[in-house]
């Protein structure tokens, strides 16, 4: 799906510690029946979205490759990383086939670099 | 077999224990440390800022250390990793190992290493000095 199937927000935060959103908006209106995904960033894209973390609505389809488009749409900073990033899916690795439910935890990793 | 795993704040300590003490069977011990180092090309490093995420770093540890420690035949695992800031020179990852011979030592330490590389989420950030 892409962004016009449903919307993305997320926490941006300032120097005070408040958070405001990021992104914007819902296109079709659909928001009652799309599924709310929080998704984490760390390191790299972490530094490239300015945020910890994004929270999206997916109102079409709903996988992790929803999911990368989206986010690939809304966050144009993320645009390199996500050609190769992986999501983890409730801390496990998942295919960009994998579906997603209400309340699920997605990471996106990027470039690991432990050691 | 014994696999132990942990992610410390700040650098890491000596081991109090050695590996796989007792172990008659063991014909090879290895340690590896990493250590922070104080320069990337032409720019200093003062420290390096380490996150990881939990749980799955662990247990992409964990799942990591088991399956070759069954490839390879080993007897004992010892990982550990850093979170955090780790100054220049300071240890900010361990791995031991003990097998009963010298080659699938060597081998299980350069694939761990590897794939810990590929697959476990942990992330470092030069804090560079100046």
């Amino acid at each position: 799906m892409g962004i016009g199937h449903g919307g993305i927000k997320g926490e941006l935060p300032h120097r005070g510690g408040k958070a405001s959103l990021r992104g914007t908006m819902l296109l079709n209106g659909s928001y009652a029946q799309g599924v709310r995904i929080t998704v984490l960033l760390f390191g790299p894209e972490r530094d490239a979205a300015k945020t910890p973390h994004v929270w999206v609505e997916l109102t079409g389809e709903k996988t992790c490759a929803a999911l990368r488009s989206a986010l690939r749409q809304a966050i144009p900073e993320l645009q390199v990383s996500l050609l190769t990033a992986r999501f983890a899916v409730n801390a496990t690795f998942a295919p960009d086939s994998q579906a997603l439910c209400e309340g699920d935890e997605v990471a996106l990793i990027g470039m690991v670099s432990g050691g | 077999m014994s696999i132990e795993i942990s992610i410390h704040d700040g650098p890491l300590s000596p081991e109090p224990h050695p590996l796989c003490a007792g172990k008659s069977e063991a014909g090879a011990v290895l340690r590896f440390e990493g250590v922070v180092r104080g320069r990337d090309g032409e720019r200093l490093i003062a420290a390096l800022g380490y996150e990881s995420y939990e749980p799955m770093a662990s247990d992409q540890l964990r799942a990591l250390s088991e399956e070759i420690s069954a490839k390879h035949g080993l007897l004992a695992m010892r990982v550990r990793h850093s979170r955090g800031r780790v100054a220049v020179g300071e240890c900010s990852f361990r791995l031991e190992i003990a097998a009963k011979h010298r080659k699938e030592c060597l081998a299980a330490m350069d694939e761990f290493i590897d794939r810990m590389k590929r697959d476990v989420p942990i992330w470092k950030r030069p804090e560079w000095t100046g």
